[in-house]
């Protein structure tokens, strides 16, 4: 029978609406991005408080046993300023952005002791004692009540800042004090561009601009992997229930599995659109700000391995549930496939690090890997001059095409024959004895 | 009309289907019978186009069986499943859609079917609310929308009731009145004498029986025939055995002996005869033996006639 596109779109309107009404979808579809919200609130709400903090007069109670700072101001301020140059950047144009100022009331105290009787009688927030010999040991310690996993740097700063201005003072003059003290800051940082001219690297914006396709990226993999799950279950289950044998009469193996690839990477891909739309929502006002820019030929190529990562995989997950006796039995052949389109994840730095190793182009042009692996070097790519070659994308497209397309036959030929097969998984040796049979 | 030619298919060295040759007539019920592991379910699948033969051709009204002639069969197999999570009537009418009925005509298809099979009450709710002969019964429904030509039904009596049985014939008579052509596999014999005009029977791979229900009883039927009336006498010439069988008297005739003198002979004796039948064996005996002795086997082999020149194959005699 003649392939009839018709037919395979009445199956994918079937399948795709089937699978975007199970509880299940619906559930993936606000349950993630509701998590996700609700740890950013949280991690925000948290941050928010512990800058709240800061911005309190803070009480120390200094037991200076060397003497060294005995001239040491009793009130003092530091102003926290942003470190690095997107930050200081984008201080400079948000409306309500203003430096942090932490600032410090210091008390002095004779002993250890009776420093430490007024932290725990929460008189003061800090005890700093200086060893007598700190000229030549340079101990300084820091004594607090502190419940916070990680201690707010600023206190730190605060602190520092005022003992060295305070050990400083009467040597040198204030100019001198303040630009030691902005050396312990990141020096500017020139690199070349893609143009080859030298610009200020801003470690912050190059952040938010690979975090965007690296974003992308990791959604359609999601995509592929959702939309493949979507397959090996419909496939599994159809064969399981023995569904699909009267509408093999009706329709082609060929007719059916086309249904089923557009229909459920369709799910796949609705299930990623949503969360990319309300990312992007939620995200619009900071992307606005860091002036964040992707550029439509990276847009074209996410698509471009998207669908070809997608028949991929969703070919072979359509094989796996054809031959596979229930589902149980599919989702565990599953598993090494689903697994091989994140490795480029589990070799993240290598790739960020090393964009041109040998690995991170081998796994560039291997199909298995290859649309996560060059979406993320081309998210690389798009904030530093370490571009990827032409003939590299040409030819992973090239090898994941090919590759996609045979997975696809093949896949068609042991899925009508592997939807037949009741109660006995195929071996490797049958499985190719399908392959050839007519 | 569908027509198989030299029909083979073979898995590694063994040819489960060989040879097969057959012709189902438009409008007619045709039983398909075999033991299990016959080459049934491979022979359905090579005509349904499931399975591609390896020697041979099947045909439907002369043409092969791919292109516009695909939508005109339906198929529903022994083991069969339906998606349980829809409407009885969304169900139904996607398979009318994927037999080429718009999305309304699907939609008036399903209810019909759902009326002529007493479903309509349960139109609107879940399959998996249906009874097991429920979703049977809505399994033939997927199997009869779309008016197919060819209707291929794998033991579709299997799990009705009685009254959902009579049913169910009634629906294959009147299909059949409007000239659907239906081919039945089942092991039910009794609904093929019932029901079939001929039949087709295969044993590892071979045809082994093939012709009309009557013509294979008739021809199957031992040379004895069934005395009502009185007893039968010894001695009585032609006659080599006599066996009482539910108030009558069966008479196995030697082999050169004629029925019309065996009767003469009868009644020279002052045997009251009320009836003189021959005896014939019910289509289940027939296909016991044939499996039993492996009868046709052999015939099968050395290559079976073609349907032109023997209709009948096999059988002991």
């Amino acid at each position: 029978m003649k392939f009839a596109l018709a037919r395979a779109l009445i199956i994918a309107r079937r399948e795709y609406l089937t699978t975007v009404r199970r509880k299940m979808f619906v559930f993936s579809l606000l349950l993630t991005p509701g998590l996700i919200f609700l740890s950013t609130m949280l991690s925000k709400g948290g941050a928010d408080e512990a800058r709240k903090l800061a911005r309190h007069e803070r009480v120390v109670a200094l037991v200076d046993s060397s003497g060294v700072f005995a001239n040491a101001p009793a009130h003092f301020s530091l102003v926290v300023p942003a470190d690095a140059p997107a930050a200081r950047a984008a201080a400079t144009r948000a409306a309500d952005a203003s430096p942090q100022v932490v600032p410090l009331v210091a008390r002095r105290f004779t002993s250890q002791r009776e420093a430490l009787d007024s932290l725990n009688a929460g008189t003061v927030n800090t005890a700093v004692v200086v060893a007598a010999n700190y000229l030549e040991s340079g101990h300084v310690r820091r004594y607090e009540h502190d419940t916070r996993a990680f201690t707010e740097t600023a206190d730190d700063r605060a602190i520092r800042t005022w003992l060295t201005r305070s050990l400083l003072q009467p040597t040198t003059d204030s100019t001198h004090i303040d630009r030691s003290l902005a050396l312990d800051r990141p020096i500017d940082l020139f690199v070349p561009n893609r143009e080859g001219h030298y610009q200020l690297k801003d470690d912050s914006r190059e952040l938010f601009a690979f975090f965007f396709p690296f974003a992308i990226a990791l959604l359609l993999s999601v995509a592929i992997v959702s939309g493949g799950q979507y397959l090996l279950q419909g496939v599994a289950e159809e064969k399981e229930t023995r569904i699909l044998e009267s509408m093999l009469c009706t329709v082609t193996p060929g007719e059916l599995m086309v249904g089923k690839l557009i229909g459920l990477g369709g799910a796949g891909l609705t299930l990623v659109g949503v969360w990319l739309v309300l990312g992007l929502t939620a995200a619009s006002g900071m992307l606005a700000t860091m002036q964040i820019e992707v550029s439509p030929v990276l847009v074209a190529l996410g698509i471009t391995y998207f669908v070809l990562g997608y028949l991929f995989y969703a070919s072979i997950m359509t094989g796996l549930g054809a031959i596979a006796n229930n589902l149980r039995e599919a989702q565990q052949f599953a598993i090494v496939f689903t697994m091989m389109n994140f490795i480029p994840f589990y070799g993240l730095t290598q790739i960020l690090n090393s964009p041109r190793a040998p690995v991170t182009r081998f796994f560039s042009l291997f199909p298995p890997t290859a649309p996560t692996t060059m979406m993320l070097r081309l998210s690389v790519s798009s904030v530093t001059g370490a571009e990827v070659p032409s003939w590299e994308i040409a030819t992973s497209i090239g090898l994941l095409a090919l590759t996609a397309i045979a997975a696809l036959l093949a896949s068609a030929k042991i899925f009508r024959i592997g939807l037949l097969l009741y109660g006995k998984t195929p071996n490797m040796p049958e499985i190719m004895r399908i392959l050839r049979q007519r | 009309m569908l027509e198989a030619r030299q029909v083979r298919k073979v898995y590694d060295t063994r040819a489960v289907v060989n040879d097969v040759s057959f012709e189902v007539n438009p409008g007619e019920i045709f039983a398909l019978l075999g033991p299990n592991g016959a080459g049934k379910t491979t022979l359905i699948r090579m005509i349904t186009d499931i399975l591609k033969p390896d020697g041979g051709t099947i045909t439907l009204n002369g043409k092969p069986l791919t292109g516009p002639n695909r939508p005109r069969i339906s198929y529903l197999p022994e083991e069969r499943g339906l998606y349980k999570k829809v409407p009885v009537l969304d169900a139904l009418s996607y398979y009318g859609e994927l037999k080429d009925l718009s999305p309304r005509d699907a939609r008036a298809a399903a209810v019909a079917l759902l009326e002529e099979f007493e479903l309509a009450a349960w139109a609107k709710k879940q399959v998996q609310a249906l009874s097991k002969g429920m979703q049977q019964k809505l399994q033939l429904c997927t199997a009869l929308i779309g008016e197919p030509s060819l209707l291929i039904l794998d033991e579709p009596f299997s799990g009705l009731d009685p009254i959902n049985v009579q049913l169910l014939e009634d629906v294959l008579r009147r299909r059949r009145a409007a000239g659907s052509t239906v081919l039945l596999s089942t092991h039910q014999m009794n609904k093929v004498e019932q029901q079939c005009d001929r039949a087709l029977m295969i044993n590892r791979g071979h045809m082994v029986l093939y012709g009309k229900v009557g013509d294979i009883r008739r021809q199957h039927a031992e040379h004895a025939f069934l005395v009502e009336g009185g007893d039968v006498p010894s001695g009585v010439p032609g006659v080599r055995a006599t066996e009482r069988v539910n108030g009558s008297v069966k008479i196995t005739l030697e082999r050169a002996a004629q029925p019309s003198q065996v009767l003469r002979a009868l009644l020279e004796r002052g045997v009251a005869v009320n009836g003189f039948t021959p005896v014939i064996p019910p289509l289940e005996d027939i296909f016991v033996n044939v499996v039993v002795t492996g009868a046709g086997l052999d015939k099968g082999r050395s290559g079976p006639p073609t349907i032109d020149q023997e209709p009948l194959l096999g059988g002991a005699r």
